[in-house]
């Protein structure tokens, strides 16, 4: 698709959505940086474009399930920053209270079924909630997002393969960003496509730039329309690269083994910048109005940046409080 | 009253609940077309339909999550695991997702999940179809563990289970699913947390899950034509725990015996042990006891497994040596 | 608007950053996105990038300086920005400030609670088995703790359970026949009646035996009599129990089941005794007759590991440890500390050591490590004027030293020419008392005999 087969709105949202993403994470990795965030985080950066292209050809009641690189994520899908950055720092202001951290937030109300600490444990658990579409026939999809690495658990195959047998409403996302931690996918699989997998099961597989954000939002409407006409679920693989190591503070020793330049190779076409070139050569968007978004995003950013670290954390005892629903 | 099987019982409260509320659902390994391995689903393919009453393919993993799925997105799903032993097959969804989501949610998400699968040795199944995984899946905060005894029991608790808003592991024995049992026509649902007093006593308390509180009784009467009257406590939900009766009862007797068919190591008697000794210490006139499965694999040959199960004669056994 | 870099941390136990290399010197444009800087980590090196546009105003380090994280290294800005006032500012504005929202420490887990020690000497001794329950019952029907022993057990590995505990009481009850005043008196005076003895018909209780039990000393709990039945008057009743009663049962094992056999030696203490002389006035620690004997005994034993041993069940143990005990009165009883280690310790060390423990054993305040683990025991009564006296062994060693008065007496002296002479000289007796399992006659006799040599010899403690 072309660029001027959108909205100037739709694009000006691809580009606010990205440019939040990478502003967020910035933000994240500059918390690790003071000491002040608990644990580890997975950014984003560098990805940012299939989760915008993806959950751009999504309706607001539709579900996604999310990984513990969730972030870009879960503001594709608008959850609240505020909250977001909150439950990064462990504040009792965050989506979970703290109870969960980075790597398990959960937005239900925006349809966010929870990023997953476990490598593949999401897949299964958005194919339930495809199912519960198709049970309940509401026209809703549920989009399972995952990492090169996840197709080699057991649960991807399991859960494409009922959801292929079943044709049920859903469409599976692999970001394949070359990596699962340190061991290069292409050591370990015999594909170098990910997506010939969706053969196994009978099913159409793509393979997309992850870092045209249009290439990924064509690839999207089709899968989605697809599952919504309840022809069944589709495979996609989005070819793309984190900037930064696999958590924070990883310092990546493994990108040079194949390539010295491969890290400078892939940021030479940041899904954002090269975004920002076309909109402008293409004068569907202008200069000004870019400027604008990436003011008010700015706005946004330091909100949740001076909420999160203001915000006080958790009371001990709240520990032992939502084990269970209240009867 | 009527005279029903256990495994129809656990049937007839799928069914009741499935006729309640649309939003149950089921799917599991043949429970669709044959009615389940163990003749659990007869009739309710044909009833609510293949959308309702799912087979599944060999997935244990894959069901697991998506009941998890099914049930955050608004449904009370139903998984079928064939045996316990295949909990550890799905563990990850069981117990780092179903168990936890949640608590890391903050309290945002609710799984109302119930997961089914037969406990218990005597067919032989041997070493990886005969375990019992109570004490494993306890062990886990997060999830209500229920280990009903009787044909009434199994089918008054399935039913709180499937209402209930939480991610819940009912246990049935598949020894018992043959046996046929008289049970009232209209069967409530029971409540969790609350044991059952299955026979009053004073000289000793036995508490006993599953069909433990059957051989429990009959061993109870060997034992009370020789002037020991013991008191039978059915547990019904390891999680939550009526700790109270318990406490209640060995204030009573001052003895306190735990029969619970799984490996004694680590097992529930060690915890019930454990637990109630701190607040019955003044009251105990004798060490807490365990009979339990021993340390070792279930094996296949009848010779050699019969005589690990725990028994009725165990059970007489273990309460004769608290009064020589 | 100007940024203030600071050392990052990189890792959950990074605490310090050394910085290997700046990219960029001062004055130099920076790109967001370019490396600025590379530092050294415990695993390998990290290029770190600039955040944003800016001029390298200032770097705050120089390449190979280590600072801790969070420490401010460089500032990035435009060129007409004030640095000076921007790192003043800096400490003071950003809102994220490190002290104030630092990641609370891990809470402080609860350390361990302190395990007792229980000396093996007194663990298993006086113990009564009774569960929990019995015992809650017998403070509730008022039986006291010296009456359990009475109690037969039929309980748990043969405990006392409750149903004996009621058996028990039943028996009381029946012989707890009083009169209304002895009742009464009892009552009002919070004593059980139960446990005192009847003078009256069939063991009744009189009003007399109450007012008798009420003036005993510390015989609240406990059995009173008066006559007893062959004319022995009794003019004071105390309990056969604690630290006497501990002594006694030891005692009374120890000199049933150990055959004892007893080596005499008589020791001339003239050298020791001016040895002793000269040492307390050239030392300020003061050196006792006992501190030469605990020497002597050490060396004895270095040369007879045979006797410095313990029997447990089918194994003799012998120790490399010379554990010296010294029978010390204390109230309460005897007690005997002992020296750890003697084998390492010179006359002095031995003398400190000694002092220590024998004001603490006056004191009551030994603790248990101090009186268990002794691998052989001395016991002196010298002060006492004692001829001559035989210990029993102290459990579970395997010998006992008996150490008498020293006293002027007569005896034979024989000199270089072999001319014998009458002298009077200061004899003290010693007697070894041996456990004939452990230590045979030869042994014992050799062992004794080293000891004279020694005392006699004084000179060789003193190195």
């Amino acid at each position: 698709m072309n660029v001027k087969d959108y909205s100037k709105e739709k694009l000006s949202w691809f580009y606010e959505t990205m440019y939040t993403m990478r502003r967020f994470e910035e933000e994240v990795f500059e918390f690790y940086k003071k000491g002040m965030m608990a644990g580890l985080a997975h950014l984003y950066m560098g990805e940012e474009a299939v989760a915008t292209g993806i959950c751009g050809a999504l309706n607001d009641n539709d579900y996604i399930g999310s990984t513990h690189r969730g972030h870009g994520h879960l503001i594709a899908r608008g959850a609240d920053l505020n909250r977001m950055m909150a439950e990064i720092l462990g504040k009792k202001t965050g989506y979970s209270g703290g109870k969960g951290g980075s790597m398990h937030i959960m937005a239900l109300d925006k349809g966010i079924l929870g990023a997953n600490g476990i490598v593949g444990g999401e897949i299964p658990i958005a194919t339930g909630a495809a199912y519960k579409a198709k049970y309940k026939n509401s026209g809703q999809v549920a989009v399972s997002f995952m990492g090169d690495s996840a197709t080699n658990e057991g649960t991807f195959h399991e859960s494409l393969n009922m959801a292929a047998a079943w044709k049920l409403p859903c469409v599976y996302v692999i970001e394949n960003n070359l990596y699962g931690i340190s061991v290069d996918i292409r050591d370990v699989t015999n594909t170098p496509d990910l997506s010939v997998r969706a053969v196994s099961y009978n099913i159409p597989g793509v393979t997309v730039d992850g870092m045209d954000v249009l290439a990924v939002n064509e690839a999207a409407q089709k899968a989605v329309e697809r599952a919504r006409n309840g022809e069944g679920p589709t495979l996609i693989e989005c070819k793309t690269y984190r900037w930064q190591g696999h958590h924070v503070g990883d310092p990546a020793v493994y990108r040079t083994r194949k390539s010295e330049t491969e890290k400078q190779d892939w940021m030479e076409r940041c899904p954002i910048d090269c975004f920002k070139d076309i909109l402008l050569k293409e004068k569907v968007v202008d200069a000004k109005s870019l400027k604008r978004i990436e003011e008010l995003v700015e706005e946004k950013i330091q909100e949740a940046v001076h909420f999160a670290a203001e915000s006080d954390y958790p009371d001990a005892k709240e520990a032992y409080t939502d084990v269970f629903a209240a009867e | 009253m009527k005279e029903i099987t256990y495994a129809q019982a656990v049937c007839e409260a799928l069914d009741e609940e499935m006729a309640r509320d649309e939003d149950v659902l089921m799917i599991g390994e043949d429970i669709g077309f044959i009615g389940g391995n163990f003749k659990t689903t007869v009739g309710l393919m044909e009833k609510y339909g293949e959308w309702r009453v799912k087979d599944s393919p060999i997935s244990e993993a894959g069901i697991v999550g998506m009941g998890v799925g099914m049930a955050l997105t608004g449904l009370r799903p139903v998984v079928e695991l064939m045996f316990s032993d295949f909990l550890l097959v799905a563990a990850d969804q069981v117990i780092n997702q179903a168990a936890k989501i949640r608590y890391m949610s903050g309290g945002q998400a609710t799984v109302p999940l119930t997961i089914r699968c037969p406990i218990g040795a005597g067919r032989s199944s041997a070493a990886q179809h005969s375990q019992s995984m109570q004490a494993m899946v306890a062990h886990f905060p997060g999830m209500k563990v229920v280990v009903p005894s009787t044909a009434q029991e199994v089918k008054g608790l399935l039913k709180t289970a499937i209402r209930d808003n939480d991610p819940v592991i009912l246990f049935e024995h598949k020894m018992e699913y043959n046996k046929v049992y008289t049970i009232d026509d209209e069967v409530e649902p029971i409540p969790f947390g609350k044991a059952r007093i299955a026979r009053e006593g004073k000289d000793i308390t036995i508490v006993a899950t599953s069909s433990m509180v059957m051989k429990s009784e009959a061993a109870a009467i060997r034992l009370a034509k020789e002037g020991i009257d013991c008191e039978i406590i059915d547990v019904r939900t390891i999680v939550p725990f009526d700790r109270d009766a318990v406490i209640k009862s060995v204030q009573k007797t001052g003895k306190l015996i735990v029969a619970d068919e799984a490996h004694e190591r680590c097992g529930i008697g060690a915890e019930i042990a454990a637990d109630i000794a701190e607040e019955v210490f003044y009251y105990l006139d004798a060490p807490c006891g365990r009979v339990a499965n021993p340390n070792v694999p279930l094996p296949f040959s009848p010779a050699l497994e019969f005589p690990l199960i725990p028994s009725e004669e165990k059970i007489y056994e273990k309460v004769k040596s608290y009064f020589k | 608007m100007a940024e203030i870099i600071i050392m990052p941390k990189l890792g959950f136990n990074m605490s310090e950053g050394k910085l290997i290399k700046w990219y960029k010197q001062e004055g130099d444009f920076l790109k967001k996105g370019e490396p600025l800087f590379c530092i050294e980590t415990d695993k390998t090196n990290i290029d770190i990038e600039g955040t944003g546009d800016g001029i390298v105003l200032r770097l705050l380090i120089t390449e190979g300086d280590t600072v801790p994280v969070t420490t401010p290294i460089c500032v990035v800005g435009d060129s007409n920005e004030d640095v000076d006032m921007i790192l003043t500012q800096g400490k003071v504005q950003t809102p994220r400030s490190q002290e104030e929202r630092a990641i609370p420490d891990p809470v402080q887990a609860g350390g361990q609670p302190e395990r007792g020690f229980v000396s093996p000497e007194l663990r298993d001794k006086g113990k009564i088995k009774i569960t929990p329950r019995a015992k809650r019952v017998a403070l509730e029907m008022k039986i006291p703790v010296e009456e359990w022993s009475n109690i037969s057990g039929t309980g748990f590995q043969a405990g006392i359970c409750e149903k004996d505990l009621l058996a028990y009481a039943k028996t009381r009850d029946k012989k707890a026949k009083a009169s209304p005043l002895a009742k009464k008196i009892a009552s009002e005076n919070d004593l059980d009646i139960r446990g005192i003895y009847g003078s009256g018909a069939a063991g009744k209780i009189m009003a007399e035996d109450v007012r008798n039990a009420l003036t005993k000393e510390g015989a609240a709990q406990g059995l009173n009599r008066e006559d007893t039945e062959d004319g022995r008057v009794i003019r004071e009743s105390l309990p056969y129990a604690g630290i006497r009663r501990i002594i006694g049962e030891r005692l009374s094992m120890s000199a049933s089941t150990a055959p004892h056999v007893y080596f005499t030696q008589k020791v001339n203490m003239e050298k020791l005794l001016n040895a002793r002389k000269q040492v307390n006035e050239a030392s300020s620690v003061k050196v006792s007759v006992t501190d030469f004997i605990v020497r002597a005994v050490t060396m004895a034993l270095e040369k007879y590991p045979g006797v410095n041993a313990s029997l447990d069940g089918d194994t003799i143990l012998q120790f490399e440890s010379v554990n010296v005990g010294v029978a010390v009165a204390a109230p309460g009883g005897l007690i005997v500390p002992n020296i750890k280690n003697a084998e390492k310790m010179s006359l002095v060390e031995i003398a400190e050591a000694s002092a220590l423990l024998i004001d603490k054993a006056r004191e009551g305040k030994l603790l248990p490590s101090e009186y268990a683990g002794g691998t052989f025991t001395i016991s002196n009564l010298g002060m006492f004027g004692i001829d001559n006296f035989t210990a029993i062994i102290n459990p579970p060693e395997a010998a006992i030293l008996a150490i008498s008065a020293t006293k002027e007496e007569p005896i034979v002296v024989v000199d270089q020419e072999g001319k014998k002479d009458i002298q009077i000289k200061p004899m003290m007796n010693i007697q070894l008392s041996a456990d004939h399992r452990i230590i045979d006659g030869l042994l014992a006799a050799q062992f004794t005999a080293e000891m004279k040599v020694l005392l006699e010899n004084p000179m060789g403690l003193l190195i």
